[in-house]
Protein backbone atom coordinates (compact mmCIF):
# COMPACT_ATOMS: atom_id res chain seq x y z
CA UNK A 1 0.00 0.00 0.00
CA UNK A 2 2.42 2.55 0.76
CA UNK A 3 4.69 2.14 -2.21
CA UNK A 4 1.42 2.93 -4.36
CA UNK A 5 0.73 6.14 -2.21
CA UNK A 6 3.76 7.32 -3.02
CA UNK A 7 3.37 6.85 -6.70
CA UNK A 8 0.29 8.42 -6.57
CA UNK A 9 1.58 11.29 -4.16
CA UNK A 10 4.61 11.52 -6.89
CA UNK A 11 1.97 11.29 -10.03
CA UNK A 12 -0.08 14.20 -8.55
CA UNK A 13 3.03 16.47 -7.67
CA UNK A 14 4.93 15.39 -11.18
CA UNK A 15 2.10 17.43 -13.68
CA UNK A 16 2.44 20.63 -14.71
CA UNK A 17 -1.97 20.60 -14.62
CA UNK A 18 -1.63 20.62 -10.66
CA UNK A 19 0.33 23.58 -10.28
CA UNK A 20 -2.26 25.24 -13.19
CA UNK A 21 -5.16 24.69 -11.78
CA UNK A 22 -4.12 25.47 -8.41
CA UNK A 23 -2.30 28.53 -9.08
CA UNK A 24 -5.11 29.68 -11.07
CA UNK A 25 -7.50 28.56 -7.65
CA UNK A 26 -5.46 31.08 -5.65
CA UNK A 27 -4.81 33.48 -8.03
CA UNK A 28 -8.76 34.22 -8.18
CA UNK A 29 -9.57 33.30 -4.70
CA UNK A 30 -6.71 36.31 -4.07
CA UNK A 31 -8.24 38.46 -6.61
CA UNK A 32 -12.05 38.67 -5.83
CA UNK A 33 -11.28 38.59 -2.49
CA UNK A 34 -9.11 41.36 -2.56
CA UNK A 35 -11.41 43.62 -4.68
CA UNK A 36 -14.39 42.67 -2.90
CA UNK A 37 -12.56 43.93 0.60
CA UNK A 38 -10.93 47.49 -0.60
CA UNK A 39 -13.33 48.21 -3.26
CA UNK A 40 -17.23 46.15 -2.40
CA UNK A 41 -17.28 46.52 1.45
CA UNK A 42 -19.96 48.98 3.16
CA UNK A 43 -18.87 49.00 6.76
CA UNK A 44 -19.71 48.06 9.18
CA UNK A 45 -18.51 44.35 7.98
CA UNK A 46 -21.17 42.11 8.85
CA UNK A 47 -20.53 39.53 11.71
CA UNK A 48 -20.35 36.49 9.41
CA UNK A 49 -18.16 37.77 6.36
CA UNK A 50 -15.17 35.85 7.29
CA UNK A 51 -16.88 32.39 7.81
CA UNK A 52 -19.94 32.26 5.67
CA UNK A 53 -18.34 35.10 2.85
CA UNK A 54 -14.46 34.78 2.47
CA UNK A 55 -14.03 30.62 3.61
CA UNK A 56 -16.80 29.22 2.76
CA UNK A 57 -17.80 31.67 -0.34
CA UNK A 58 -14.39 31.05 -1.85
CA UNK A 59 -14.46 27.37 -1.55
CA UNK A 60 -17.96 26.97 -2.84
CA UNK A 61 -16.17 28.96 -5.96
CA UNK A 62 -13.23 27.13 -6.87
CA UNK A 63 -13.74 23.88 -5.50
CA UNK A 64 -14.00 23.09 -8.66
CA UNK A 65 -10.23 22.92 -8.96
CA UNK A 66 -9.65 20.49 -7.00
CA UNK A 67 -12.88 18.61 -8.76
CA UNK A 68 -10.49 18.54 -11.99
CA UNK A 69 -7.37 17.72 -10.16
CA UNK A 70 -8.46 14.57 -8.77
CA UNK A 71 -11.08 13.64 -11.91
CA UNK A 72 -7.10 14.09 -13.94
CA UNK A 73 -5.43 12.12 -11.21
CA UNK A 74 -7.58 9.05 -12.27
CA UNK A 75 -8.04 9.84 -15.99
CA UNK A 76 -4.75 10.76 -16.88
CA UNK A 77 -3.94 6.88 -16.23
CA UNK A 78 -6.63 5.77 -18.90
CA UNK A 79 -5.48 8.91 -21.41
CA UNK A 80 -1.54 7.78 -21.67
CA UNK A 81 -2.66 4.08 -20.88
CA UNK A 82 -0.14 4.47 -17.98
CA UNK A 83 -3.11 2.40 -15.83
CA UNK A 84 -1.07 -0.72 -17.15
CA UNK A 85 2.05 -0.32 -15.02
CA UNK A 86 0.03 1.23 -11.77
CA UNK A 87 -2.08 -2.04 -11.99
CA UNK A 88 1.03 -4.79 -12.53
CA UNK A 89 2.60 -3.18 -9.76
CA UNK A 90 0.50 -3.41 -6.55
CA UNK A 91 -0.38 -6.52 -5.35
CA UNK A 92 -4.59 -5.85 -5.67
CA UNK A 93 -6.21 -3.07 -7.99
CA UNK A 94 -8.24 -1.99 -4.42
CA UNK A 95 -4.81 -0.53 -3.29
CA UNK A 96 -4.29 1.91 -6.42
CA UNK A 97 -7.69 2.84 -5.65
CA UNK A 98 -7.17 3.26 -1.97
CA UNK A 99 -3.81 5.70 -2.99
CA UNK A 100 -5.89 7.33 -5.45
CA UNK A 101 -8.53 7.98 -3.07
CA UNK A 102 -5.60 9.10 -0.11
CA UNK A 103 -3.91 11.09 -2.33
CA UNK A 104 -6.80 13.42 -3.26
CA UNK A 105 -8.12 13.46 0.43
CA UNK A 106 -4.74 14.74 1.39
CA UNK A 107 -4.88 17.40 -2.00
CA UNK A 108 -8.29 18.04 -0.90
CA UNK A 109 -7.64 19.11 3.04
CA UNK A 110 -4.33 20.86 1.94
CA UNK A 111 -5.78 22.83 -0.58
CA UNK A 112 -8.84 23.46 1.76
CA UNK A 113 -6.29 25.35 4.08
CA UNK A 114 -4.70 27.12 1.71
CA UNK A 115 -7.42 28.76 -0.24
CA UNK A 116 -8.93 29.44 3.36
CA UNK A 117 -5.34 31.25 4.46
CA UNK A 118 -5.24 33.12 1.03
CA UNK A 119 -8.53 34.52 1.17
CA UNK A 120 -8.47 35.70 4.59
CA UNK A 121 -5.20 37.52 3.89
CA UNK A 122 -6.70 39.20 0.92
CA UNK A 123 -9.31 40.22 2.61
CA UNK A 124 -7.53 41.77 5.39
CA UNK A 125 -5.43 43.41 3.27
CA UNK A 126 -8.22 44.60 1.06
CA UNK A 127 -9.53 45.92 3.80
CA UNK A 128 -6.49 47.67 4.53
CA UNK A 129 -6.57 49.27 1.52
CA UNK A 130 -9.68 50.32 1.29
CA UNK A 131 -9.76 52.08 4.72
CA UNK A 132 -12.34 49.43 6.27
CA UNK A 133 -12.18 47.99 9.82
CA UNK A 134 -13.23 44.32 10.54
CA UNK A 135 -15.48 44.18 13.18
CA UNK A 136 -16.23 41.61 15.54
CA UNK A 137 -16.32 38.33 14.14
CA UNK A 138 -18.44 35.20 14.80
CA UNK A 139 -16.63 32.16 14.02
CA UNK A 140 -18.04 28.43 14.35
CA UNK A 141 -14.25 26.74 14.10
CA UNK A 142 -15.78 23.58 14.18
CA UNK A 143 -18.47 24.07 11.66
CA UNK A 144 -16.81 26.01 9.40
CA UNK A 145 -13.82 23.65 9.56
CA UNK A 146 -16.09 20.16 8.92
CA UNK A 147 -18.28 21.59 6.40
CA UNK A 148 -15.34 22.90 3.97
CA UNK A 149 -13.60 20.39 4.27
CA UNK A 150 -16.13 17.72 3.49
CA UNK A 151 -17.53 20.15 0.38
CA UNK A 152 -13.79 20.07 -1.05
CA UNK A 153 -13.45 16.25 -0.64
CA UNK A 154 -16.78 15.50 -1.18
CA UNK A 155 -16.53 17.31 -4.89
CA UNK A 156 -12.90 15.86 -5.35
CA UNK A 157 -14.77 12.48 -4.42
CA UNK A 158 -17.44 12.59 -7.01
CA UNK A 159 -14.78 13.75 -9.96
CA UNK A 160 -12.53 11.00 -9.28
CA UNK A 161 -15.61 8.61 -8.82
CA UNK A 162 -16.75 9.91 -12.56
CA UNK A 163 -13.13 8.83 -13.68
CA UNK A 164 -12.91 5.50 -12.30
CA UNK A 165 -16.81 4.87 -14.00
CA UNK A 166 -16.45 6.41 -17.32
CA UNK A 167 -12.21 6.08 -17.68
CA UNK A 168 -12.02 8.84 -20.39
CA UNK A 169 -10.62 12.05 -20.12
CA UNK A 170 -13.17 14.02 -21.80
CA UNK A 171 -16.30 11.87 -21.39
CA UNK A 172 -15.32 12.07 -17.70
CA UNK A 173 -15.35 15.64 -17.90
CA UNK A 174 -18.04 16.23 -19.44
CA UNK A 175 -20.17 14.03 -17.48
CA UNK A 176 -19.08 15.79 -14.38
CA UNK A 177 -20.03 19.08 -15.49
CA UNK A 178 -23.18 18.03 -17.55
CA UNK A 179 -24.67 16.39 -14.21
CA UNK A 180 -23.56 19.21 -12.38
CA UNK A 181 -24.63 21.80 -14.11
CA UNK A 182 -27.34 20.66 -17.24
CA UNK A 183 -28.86 17.04 -14.81
CA UNK A 184 -29.01 18.66 -11.29
CA UNK A 185 -29.99 21.81 -12.72
CA UNK A 186 -33.01 20.22 -15.23
CA UNK A 187 -34.06 18.05 -12.36
CA UNK A 188 -34.30 21.08 -9.45
CA UNK A 189 -36.99 22.28 -11.54
CA UNK A 190 -38.92 19.47 -11.89
CA UNK A 191 -38.14 17.98 -8.28
CA UNK A 192 -38.25 21.30 -6.31
CA UNK A 193 -37.98 20.60 -2.80
CA UNK A 194 -37.14 17.21 -3.09
CA UNK A 195 -33.84 18.19 -5.02
CA UNK A 196 -32.14 18.31 -2.24
CA UNK A 197 -31.85 14.63 -2.04
CA UNK A 198 -29.75 15.04 -4.92
CA UNK A 199 -26.00 14.03 -4.83
CA UNK A 200 -24.43 17.75 -5.99
CA UNK A 201 -27.53 19.87 -4.52
CA UNK A 202 -27.35 18.04 -1.28
CA UNK A 203 -23.61 18.56 -1.11
CA UNK A 204 -23.67 22.22 -1.76
CA UNK A 205 -25.99 22.03 1.66
CA UNK A 206 -23.85 21.35 3.48
CA UNK A 207 -21.71 24.06 2.89
CA UNK A 208 -23.79 26.80 2.34
CA UNK A 209 -27.43 26.99 0.71
CA UNK A 210 -28.31 29.90 -1.29
CA UNK A 211 -31.21 28.70 -2.67
CA UNK A 212 -34.35 28.20 0.00
CA UNK A 213 -35.95 25.73 -1.94
CA UNK A 214 -33.75 22.85 -1.66
CA UNK A 215 -32.31 23.67 1.62
CA UNK A 216 -31.73 21.26 4.54
CA UNK A 217 -30.01 20.84 7.85
CA UNK A 218 -26.37 20.78 7.46
CA UNK A 219 -26.48 16.84 8.56
CA UNK A 220 -29.22 15.82 6.65
CA UNK A 221 -27.22 16.99 3.42
CA UNK A 222 -24.27 15.22 4.50
CA UNK A 223 -25.98 12.41 5.25
CA UNK A 224 -27.92 12.42 1.73
CA UNK A 225 -24.57 13.57 -0.11
CA UNK A 226 -22.66 10.71 1.67
CA UNK A 227 -24.70 8.31 0.64
CA UNK A 228 -24.55 9.33 -3.18
CA UNK A 229 -20.71 8.96 -2.30
CA UNK A 230 -20.37 5.60 -0.78
CA UNK A 231 -23.10 3.69 -2.75
CA UNK A 232 -21.19 5.45 -6.64
CA UNK A 233 -18.08 4.37 -4.77
CA UNK A 234 -19.31 0.98 -4.25
CA UNK A 235 -20.07 0.76 -7.92
CA UNK A 236 -16.68 2.17 -9.21
CA UNK A 237 -14.59 -0.53 -6.84
CA UNK A 238 -16.78 -3.36 -8.11
CA UNK A 239 -16.04 -2.06 -12.10
CA UNK A 240 -12.45 -1.50 -11.00
CA UNK A 241 -11.64 -4.75 -9.73
CA UNK A 242 -13.39 -6.99 -12.23
CA UNK A 243 -13.48 -5.17 -15.99
CA UNK A 244 -10.86 -5.40 -17.90
CA UNK A 245 -7.74 -2.90 -17.08
CA UNK A 246 -8.29 -0.19 -19.72
CA UNK B 1 9.38 -20.30 -15.27
CA UNK B 2 6.35 -18.72 -16.24
CA UNK B 3 3.63 -21.25 -16.89
CA UNK B 4 0.33 -20.02 -18.63
CA UNK B 5 -2.31 -22.59 -17.80
CA UNK B 6 -5.51 -22.53 -19.84
CA UNK B 7 -5.93 -18.87 -20.76
CA UNK B 8 -9.30 -18.01 -22.02
CA UNK B 9 -10.31 -14.75 -23.51
CA UNK B 10 -13.92 -13.41 -25.11
CA UNK B 11 -15.02 -11.11 -26.63
CA UNK B 12 -18.72 -11.29 -26.69
CA UNK B 13 -19.03 -13.92 -29.36
CA UNK B 14 -15.58 -14.26 -30.66
CA UNK B 15 -12.66 -15.99 -28.98
CA UNK B 16 -10.00 -14.21 -28.56
CA UNK B 17 -7.30 -16.80 -26.66
CA UNK B 18 -8.49 -20.01 -27.03
CA UNK B 19 -7.10 -22.33 -23.78
CA UNK B 20 -3.71 -21.65 -24.67
CA UNK B 21 -1.12 -22.95 -22.38
CA UNK B 22 3.04 -22.45 -22.41
CA UNK B 23 5.99 -22.49 -20.99
CA UNK B 24 8.52 -19.79 -20.37
CA UNK B 25 11.86 -21.19 -18.87
CA UNK B 26 14.58 -18.60 -17.80
CA UNK B 27 17.71 -18.74 -19.61
CA UNK B 28 16.18 -18.13 -22.57
CA UNK B 29 14.19 -16.00 -24.88
CA UNK B 30 11.26 -16.75 -26.05
CA UNK B 31 9.75 -15.78 -28.69
CA UNK B 32 5.55 -15.24 -29.36
CA UNK B 33 4.36 -15.29 -32.86
CA UNK B 34 1.35 -15.19 -34.64
CA UNK B 35 -0.12 -13.27 -37.43
CA UNK B 36 -1.77 -9.60 -36.67
CA UNK B 37 -5.03 -10.59 -34.24
CA UNK B 38 -3.89 -13.81 -33.43
CA UNK B 39 -4.18 -12.80 -29.89
CA UNK B 40 -0.42 -12.22 -28.79
CA UNK B 41 -0.97 -8.62 -27.36
CA UNK B 42 -4.44 -10.14 -25.00
CA UNK B 43 -2.58 -13.71 -24.17
CA UNK B 44 0.38 -10.91 -22.86
CA UNK B 45 -2.68 -9.00 -20.54
CA UNK B 46 -3.85 -12.07 -19.31
CA UNK B 47 -0.53 -12.93 -18.64
CA UNK B 48 -0.40 -9.73 -16.26
CA UNK B 49 -3.80 -9.71 -15.09
CA UNK B 50 -4.55 -6.28 -16.38
CA UNK B 51 -7.39 -8.42 -18.47
CA UNK B 52 -10.55 -10.57 -16.74
CA UNK B 53 -10.98 -14.48 -18.75
CA UNK B 54 -10.13 -17.65 -17.08
CA UNK B 55 -7.11 -19.75 -16.80
CA UNK B 56 -4.26 -18.27 -14.93
CA UNK B 57 0.04 -17.72 -15.50
CA UNK B 58 2.19 -18.73 -12.53
CA UNK B 59 5.48 -16.80 -11.52
CA UNK B 60 7.59 -18.88 -9.99
CA UNK B 61 4.78 -20.80 -8.72
CA UNK B 62 2.87 -17.77 -8.18
CA UNK B 63 0.73 -15.52 -9.81
CA UNK B 64 2.16 -12.27 -10.40
CA UNK B 65 -0.21 -10.37 -7.72
CA UNK B 66 0.98 -13.29 -5.59
CA UNK B 67 4.79 -11.71 -5.01
CA UNK B 68 5.37 -9.04 -2.27
CA UNK B 69 6.65 -6.74 -5.44
CA UNK B 70 5.33 -7.57 -8.51
CA UNK B 71 7.44 -4.84 -10.59
CA UNK B 72 10.61 -7.04 -9.36
CA UNK B 73 9.49 -10.47 -10.50
CA UNK B 74 7.75 -9.20 -13.76
CA UNK B 75 8.99 -6.12 -15.99
CA UNK B 76 6.65 -4.88 -19.11
CA UNK B 77 6.57 -3.30 -21.85
CA UNK B 78 3.18 -3.64 -23.63
CA UNK B 79 2.83 -0.06 -25.25
CA UNK B 80 5.73 2.50 -26.14
CA UNK B 81 3.74 5.35 -25.65
CA UNK B 82 2.41 4.75 -21.89
CA UNK B 83 3.54 8.29 -19.88
CA UNK B 84 2.30 11.22 -19.55
CA UNK B 85 3.81 13.03 -21.97
CA UNK B 86 4.58 16.25 -19.44
CA UNK B 87 6.09 14.43 -16.97
CA UNK B 88 9.58 14.32 -17.37
CA UNK B 89 11.05 11.09 -18.39
CA UNK B 90 13.15 10.75 -15.18
CA UNK B 91 9.93 11.53 -12.99
CA UNK B 92 8.04 9.10 -15.02
CA UNK B 93 10.51 6.36 -14.18
CA UNK B 94 10.70 7.78 -10.65
CA UNK B 95 6.62 7.24 -10.23
CA UNK B 96 7.21 3.44 -11.42
CA UNK B 97 10.21 3.00 -9.24
CA UNK B 98 8.09 4.34 -6.40
CA UNK B 99 4.84 2.09 -7.22
CA UNK B 100 7.21 -1.00 -7.45
CA UNK B 101 9.39 -0.24 -3.92
CA UNK B 102 12.60 -0.11 -6.29
CA UNK B 103 15.50 2.34 -4.75
CA UNK B 104 14.79 5.73 -6.60
CA UNK B 105 18.83 5.71 -7.68
CA UNK B 106 17.84 3.01 -10.03
CA UNK B 107 16.25 5.29 -12.64
CA UNK B 108 19.17 6.66 -13.78
CA UNK B 109 21.06 3.72 -14.03
CA UNK B 110 18.39 2.44 -16.04
CA UNK B 111 18.25 5.91 -17.98
CA UNK B 112 22.29 5.32 -18.65
CA UNK B 113 21.28 1.72 -19.92
CA UNK B 114 19.02 2.38 -22.46
CA UNK B 115 20.60 5.85 -23.65
CA UNK B 116 18.35 8.03 -22.40
CA UNK B 117 20.69 9.78 -19.63
CA UNK B 118 20.82 13.13 -21.93
CA UNK B 119 16.93 13.80 -22.16
CA UNK B 120 15.88 12.53 -18.89
CA UNK B 121 14.56 15.80 -17.61
CA UNK B 122 12.65 16.18 -20.82
CA UNK B 123 8.91 15.31 -21.27
CA UNK B 124 8.61 12.25 -23.47
CA UNK B 125 5.97 13.95 -25.47
CA UNK B 126 8.06 14.75 -28.25
CA UNK B 127 10.12 11.48 -28.65
CA UNK B 128 10.23 9.57 -31.67
CA UNK B 129 9.04 6.03 -31.48
CA UNK B 130 11.99 4.90 -30.59
CA UNK B 131 13.64 7.06 -27.74
CA UNK B 132 9.78 6.07 -26.46
CA UNK B 133 10.24 2.14 -26.94
CA UNK B 134 13.87 2.92 -24.68
CA UNK B 135 12.02 4.65 -21.62
CA UNK B 136 9.65 1.49 -22.01
CA UNK B 137 12.39 -0.88 -21.60
CA UNK B 138 13.78 1.21 -19.04
CA UNK B 139 10.73 0.86 -16.98
CA UNK B 140 10.50 -2.93 -17.82
CA UNK B 141 14.43 -3.41 -16.27
CA UNK B 142 14.33 -0.72 -13.40
CA UNK B 143 13.00 -3.94 -10.79
CA UNK B 144 15.79 -5.47 -12.25
CA UNK B 145 13.12 -8.55 -12.74
CA UNK B 146 13.38 -12.24 -13.49
CA UNK B 147 10.73 -12.00 -16.05
CA UNK B 148 10.79 -9.55 -19.23
CA UNK B 149 7.35 -9.49 -21.38
CA UNK B 150 7.97 -7.39 -24.19
CA UNK B 151 5.22 -6.93 -26.45
CA UNK B 152 7.06 -5.62 -30.05
CA UNK B 153 9.99 -4.05 -28.55
CA UNK B 154 11.90 -2.97 -31.85
CA UNK B 155 8.65 -0.88 -32.94
CA UNK B 156 10.33 2.23 -34.27
CA UNK B 157 13.96 1.45 -33.45
CA UNK B 158 16.92 2.57 -36.19
CA UNK B 159 19.27 -0.32 -37.29
CA UNK B 160 21.18 0.46 -34.36
CA UNK B 161 18.52 0.55 -32.06
CA UNK B 162 17.42 -3.21 -32.90
CA UNK B 163 21.10 -4.64 -32.48
CA UNK B 164 21.14 -3.12 -28.85
CA UNK B 165 17.46 -4.33 -28.03
CA UNK B 166 18.67 -8.12 -29.59
CA UNK B 167 22.04 -8.20 -27.75
CA UNK B 168 20.41 -6.49 -24.21
CA UNK B 169 18.15 -9.00 -24.39
CA UNK B 170 20.12 -11.67 -25.08
CA UNK B 171 22.46 -10.88 -22.34
CA UNK B 172 19.35 -10.29 -20.06
CA UNK B 173 18.43 -13.97 -20.94
CA UNK B 174 21.95 -14.98 -20.02
CA UNK B 175 22.13 -13.58 -16.84
CA UNK B 176 19.44 -16.31 -15.75
CA UNK B 177 16.44 -14.53 -16.41
CA UNK B 178 13.80 -14.88 -19.04
CA UNK B 179 12.31 -12.81 -21.59
CA UNK B 180 9.27 -13.21 -23.29
CA UNK B 181 9.16 -11.18 -26.84
CA UNK B 182 6.69 -10.86 -29.44
CA UNK B 183 7.75 -9.59 -32.47
CA UNK B 184 6.84 -8.72 -36.31
CA UNK B 185 10.69 -8.70 -37.39
CA UNK B 186 10.97 -12.44 -38.03
CA UNK B 187 15.15 -12.59 -38.59
CA UNK B 188 15.26 -10.55 -35.69
CA UNK B 189 13.15 -13.43 -33.16
CA UNK B 190 15.74 -15.73 -35.26
CA UNK B 191 18.84 -14.21 -34.38
CA UNK B 192 17.98 -13.49 -30.56
CA UNK B 193 14.96 -16.15 -29.68
CA UNK B 194 15.70 -20.00 -28.20
CA UNK B 195 12.43 -21.40 -27.89
CA UNK B 196 9.31 -20.01 -29.69
CA UNK B 197 5.42 -19.91 -29.09
CA UNK B 198 3.49 -19.70 -32.19
CA UNK B 199 -0.25 -19.09 -32.43
CA UNK B 200 -2.82 -18.45 -34.75
CA UNK B 201 -6.87 -17.43 -33.58
CA UNK B 202 -6.12 -17.53 -30.11
CA UNK B 203 -5.05 -21.14 -30.37
CA UNK B 204 -1.62 -22.52 -29.55
CA UNK B 205 -0.06 -23.94 -32.79
CA UNK B 206 3.54 -24.63 -31.72
CA UNK B 207 5.73 -24.16 -28.97
CA UNK B 208 9.28 -25.39 -29.54
CA UNK B 209 12.69 -24.26 -30.02
CA UNK B 210 13.44 -22.22 -32.96
CA UNK B 211 15.99 -24.56 -34.34
CA UNK B 212 13.33 -27.73 -34.53
CA UNK B 213 10.56 -25.37 -36.04
CA UNK B 214 13.28 -24.73 -39.34
CA UNK B 215 14.26 -27.88 -39.38
CA UNK B 216 10.79 -29.42 -39.40
CA UNK B 217 9.56 -26.85 -42.34
CA UNK B 218 8.50 -28.61 -45.03
CA UNK B 219 11.03 -25.18 -47.23
CA UNK B 220 13.77 -27.13 -45.75
CA UNK B 221 15.46 -30.14 -47.69
CA UNK B 222 18.15 -31.08 -49.42
CA UNK B 223 20.13 -29.30 -52.26
CA UNK B 224 21.87 -31.39 -55.03
CA UNK B 225 23.14 -30.30 -58.36
CA UNK B 226 24.98 -32.73 -60.99
CA UNK B 227 26.36 -32.60 -64.32
CA UNK B 228 23.13 -34.22 -65.71
CA UNK B 229 19.74 -32.52 -64.89
CA UNK B 230 17.26 -34.85 -66.39
CA UNK B 231 19.38 -38.00 -65.09
CA UNK B 232 19.18 -36.52 -61.91
CA UNK B 233 15.54 -35.47 -61.63
CA UNK B 234 14.71 -39.80 -63.35
CA UNK B 235 16.71 -40.80 -60.05
CA UNK B 236 15.47 -39.11 -57.83
CA UNK B 237 11.42 -39.17 -59.22
CA UNK B 238 12.64 -43.21 -58.75
CA UNK B 239 13.32 -42.88 -55.61
CA UNK B 240 9.37 -41.33 -55.00
CA UNK B 241 11.00 -38.51 -52.97
CA UNK B 242 9.44 -35.16 -52.63
CA UNK B 243 11.15 -32.85 -55.12
CA UNK B 244 11.66 -29.01 -56.13
CA UNK B 245 13.47 -27.19 -58.50
CA UNK B 246 15.95 -25.28 -57.05
CA UNK B 247 18.51 -22.91 -58.37
CA UNK B 248 20.63 -25.16 -60.87
CA UNK B 249 19.41 -28.41 -59.25
CA UNK B 250 17.08 -29.80 -56.89
CA UNK B 251 15.62 -29.48 -53.69
CA UNK B 252 14.40 -32.94 -51.56
CA UNK B 253 12.63 -33.32 -48.75
CA UNK B 254 12.32 -35.82 -46.21
CA UNK B 255 15.85 -36.78 -46.70
CA UNK B 256 18.84 -36.32 -45.26
CA UNK B 257 22.36 -35.22 -47.39
CA UNK B 258 23.43 -38.79 -46.41
CA UNK B 259 20.52 -40.22 -48.03
CA UNK B 260 20.33 -38.54 -51.07
CA UNK B 261 24.39 -38.82 -51.40
CA UNK B 262 23.99 -42.61 -51.28
CA UNK B 263 21.35 -43.07 -53.86
CA UNK B 264 23.17 -40.60 -56.36
CA UNK B 265 25.89 -43.12 -55.82
CA UNK B 266 24.07 -46.25 -56.28
CA UNK B 267 22.73 -44.64 -59.59
CA UNK B 268 26.55 -43.49 -60.31
CA UNK B 269 25.59 -39.80 -61.04
CA UNK B 270 28.37 -37.50 -60.36
CA UNK B 271 27.60 -35.01 -57.69
CA UNK B 272 28.56 -31.39 -58.09
CA UNK B 273 27.00 -29.91 -54.69
CA UNK B 274 24.99 -31.39 -51.85
CA UNK B 275 24.04 -29.46 -49.12
CA UNK B 276 21.46 -28.69 -46.48
CA UNK B 277 19.29 -26.07 -46.98
CA UNK B 278 17.66 -24.99 -43.79
CA UNK B 279 14.34 -23.17 -44.07
CA UNK B 280 14.15 -19.36 -42.96
CA UNK B 281 12.18 -19.01 -39.33
CA UNK B 282 9.91 -17.12 -42.05
CA UNK B 283 9.66 -19.67 -44.42
CA UNK B 284 8.48 -21.80 -41.26
CA UNK B 285 5.88 -19.08 -39.68
CA UNK B 286 3.93 -18.77 -42.41
CA UNK B 287 4.02 -22.65 -43.03
CA UNK B 288 2.83 -23.07 -39.66
CA UNK B 289 -0.14 -20.31 -39.74
CA UNK B 290 -1.02 -20.21 -43.16
CA UNK B 291 -4.40 -21.54 -42.19
CA UNK B 292 -4.61 -18.91 -39.00
CA UNK B 293 -3.79 -15.34 -40.69
CA UNK B 294 -7.28 -13.42 -39.87
CA UNK B 295 -6.59 -10.68 -41.95
CA UNK B 296 -4.94 -11.38 -45.65
CA UNK B 297 -4.07 -9.20 -48.04
CA UNK B 298 -6.23 -9.65 -51.41
CA UNK B 299 -3.91 -9.72 -53.95
CA UNK B 300 -1.38 -8.43 -55.95
CA UNK B 301 -0.92 -4.64 -56.29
Amino acid sequence: MVPALKSEIRKLLTVRSTYVITGLAVLLAIGVNFYIAAFKTTDPVASDALQKGVVMGTLNGVSIFVAIISLLLVTHEYRYNTIYYSLTSARSRTQVMLAKVLVFTLYAVKFTVLISLVSVAAMLIGLKVGDHHLTAQHIDWWGMTWRSLYYVWGLAAFAAMIGFLVRNQVGAIVAYFIGINTVEGLLTMVLKEKAAYLPFTSLGNVLTSYNPTTATSIGKAALISGTWLIVGWLIAWVLFVRRDAN
Amino acid sequence: MIEAQGLTKKYKKKLAVDDLSFKVETGKVTGFLGPNGAGKSTTMRLMLGLDGGAGKTLFDGKPLYGHVHPAQVAGILLEAKAFHPTRTARNHLRVLADAGGIPISRVDEVLEIVGLKDVAGKGPGKFSLGMSQRLGIAAAILGEPKYLILDEPANGLDPEGIAWLRQFIKDYADKGNAVFVSSHLLSEMAQMADDVVVIGRGKLIAETSIKDLVAGSAHGGVYVRSTNEVKLREVLKQSQVKIAKFAEGYKVSGKTTDEVGQMLFAAKLPVLELSRQEASLEEAFLELTADSEEYKAGGKA
